[in-house]
C-alpha cells in the first residue's frame, strides 16, 4: 500500500485521486507510526521549504525516512517534496536537507518568469529500467526552486535553464513535476513511477489498512 | 520550452457552485488549466470544490473575494491549485500573509485596467484612482504575489501595449479577456501574456486552433 505523509498545506486530495483514479491503494500517515506496513512513501512539499521541513521534524519523519529507506521502502518526493529529500535550498540557506538525493536546490532565474507555473517539455536525459522515455511530452510545473541537473539526471527540462525533472537515486525518487496535474500523460508516467517502486494497483480499496 | 496556457473561465453566478461534470469537460475540450471564477458576492462555503478539484488531472484556479487566511487555506487544502484575490481591500490584505503561510507559487492576484489619456491606470482601487497599473503590479509582486491576472477593461484596442509593458515583470502575466474577445488575448499573448483565460461558447481547443499560425508555443 502507498503511504502519502501528510504535511499541512500540501495538496494530498488530488494526488489521492489521481491514485485512486489509477487503482491504488493508499493511505494517508501524519507520523511514521501511521506508515502501512509496506509499499512505497509519497511525499509532497507544501509550497514553504522551511515550513514542510519543520513539520517533517516534529511528526518525527525527518529523523525516520533515512531508516526507512535504509530497511527498503521505496521514497517519491513531488515538486517541492523533491527539494526536501536534496541536501539543501537556497530557499532556506541556514538548515540542511534530508540528503537523499545529491545537490543543493537553487532559485530559478533571473531573466525568466518565476515562480515557473505551466507546461513544460522535458527530455530523456539518460534511459532506465521501467521509467518510459516521454518524447518531449509536455508535464505540468508550479514552482521556484530545482536541482540542478547532473549527469545522472534521467529527464530535464528548461526554464531560462535546464533543471532536472527526474532523479533516481536507488530507492529515493524525486520528481519536480505534478503528474497528477499533466493530464493523461501524468496518470501514465505516475503508473510507471509506482511501478518502478514494486508498487501495483489493487482493484479494491481496504477502509481501514492504515495502522 | 514553456507553453502558453489557455485557460476557459467558468463563472460562478452567486450561490451556483462548479460541478464535476463541467469542469471535465472542459478538461476534455484542451483546457490546460481551468479558472473558476466567483462573483463578489458568492457564498464562502466551498465544500463543492474538493469534489470538483478531484475530478479533473489539470490545474484548477479559484479566483474569489477571501476574509482570511482561514478561508484561503481552505480553498487550498481543497484541492485549488492556486488561489486569484479578488482586488477588494479585505482579500488584498491577505496577500503577504498567505504568500507566508502557503507559499508565493500558490497566490495570485486579479488586477483590473482602465485606459485613460495619460495610460493604464488601476480600476477599482478608490485609495489611489491615478495608479499606474504596471507600478501596482510591481508592488503586488514585492508583496509577494506569484501571478497577475490582468484584464484591460477599456482600450481594448491597445491591450498589446499594456501586456507589452507588464511582460517586463518577472512574474507570471495572465490575460483574462470577455466572451469570445480571443483579439484581446491573442495580442496579450503576441506581446508577452503568459496565458489567456476567457469566458464564452468556444472551446479552448478552437482557441488554440486559432492561435495555430502565430509562432507561439502551445501544448
Amino acid at each position: 500500500m502507498i503511504t502519502l505523509i501528510h504535511l499541512a498545506g500540501a495538496r494530498i486530495c488530488t494526488l489521492e485521486a489521481a491514485l485512486d483514479r489509477l487503482g491504488h491503494d493508499h493511505c494517508l500517515a501524519r507520523t511514521p507510526e501511521d506508515a502501512a506496513a509496506d509499499g512505497p512513501l509519497l511525499l509532497l512539499g507544501t509550497g514553504v521549504y522551511e515550513g514542510a521541513c519543520a513539520a517533517l521534524k516534529a511528526a518525527g519523519w525527518w529523523r525516520n525516512l533515512p531508516q526507512m529507506v535504509a530497511d527498503g521502502r521505496h521514497l517519491l518526493g513531488i515538486n517541492g517534496g523533491m527539494h526536501l529529500l536534496a541536501e539543501g535550498s537556497e530557499e532556506s540557506p541556514l538548515g540542511d536537507g534530508l540528503g537523499l538525493i545529491p545537490g543543493l536546490v537553487r532559485h530559478l532565474g533571473p531573466g525568466v518568469k518565476v515562480p515557473h507555473v505551466g507546461w513544460s517539455q522535458v527530455r530523456q536525459q539518460q534511459a532506465h529500467p521501467g521509467i518510459p522515455d516521454l518524447h518531449s511530452g509536455w508535464l505540468n510545473f508550479a514552482h521556484r526552486h530545482a536541482l540542478e541537473p547532473t549527469s545522472e539526471t534521467l529527464i530535464v527540462a528548461s526554464h531560462g535553464r535546464p533543471f532536472s525533472v527526474l532523479e533516481i537515486r536507488g530507492r529515493v525518487l524525486g520528481l519536480q513535476a505534478n503528474p497528477e496535474k499533466s493530464g493523461a500523460l501524468g496518470l501514465v508516467f505516475l503508473e510507471k513511477l509506482l511501478a518502478a517502486m514494486g508498487e501495483k494497483p489493487q482493484p479494491v480499496v481496504p477502509a481501514d489498512s492504515c495502522n | 520550452m514553456d507553453a502558453k496556457r489557455i485557460l476557459p473561465i467558468l463563472n460562478l453566478a452567486s450561490g451556483t457552485p462548479a460541478t464535476p461534470e463541467a469542469v471535465g469537460r472542459l478538461e476534455l475540450a484542451g483546457a490546460d488549466e481551468i479558472l473558476l471564477r466567483e462573483g463578489p458576492d458568492a457564498p464562502r462555503d466551498r465544500g463543492w470544490l474538493r469534489a470538483v478539484a478531484r475530478s479533473v488531472f489539470i490545474p484548477v484556479v479559484l479566483e474569489g473575494a477571501f476574509a482570511d487566511l482561514a478561508e484561503v487555506a481552505q480553498a487550498l487544502e481543497s484541492g485549488a491549485d492556486r488561489v486569484i484575490l479578488a482586488p477588494d481591500a479585505a482579500s488584498l490584505a491577505l496577500l503577504t500573509p498567505a504568500v507566508r503561510a502557503f507559499g508565493r507559487t500558490r497566490l495570485g492576484v486579479a488586477v483590473n485596467a482602465r485606459a485613460t489619456s495619460t495610460g493604464w491606470r488601476v480600476a477599482g482601487l478608490p485609495q489611489d484612482p491615478e495608479r499606474a497599473v504596471v507600478d501596482w503590479m510591481r508592488e503586488l509582486e514585492q508583496l509577494g504575489a506569484g501571478e497577475i491576472l490582468l484584464e484591460a477593461g477599456n482600450g481594448q484596442e491597445a491591450a498589446g501595449d499594456l501586456f507589452g509593458a507588464a511582460a517586463h515583470l518577472a512574474l507570471p502575466i495572465l490575460c483574462r479577456c470577455g466572451p469570445d474577445a480571443w483579439s484581446v488575448g491573442t495580442e496579450a499573448l503576441l506581446h508577452g501574456a503568459d496565458g489567456v483565460a476567457f469566458s464564452g461558447s468556444r472551446s479552448p481547443a478552437e482557441f488554440k486552433a486559432a492561435l495555430a499560425d502565430l509562432g507561439l508555443a502551445l501544448r
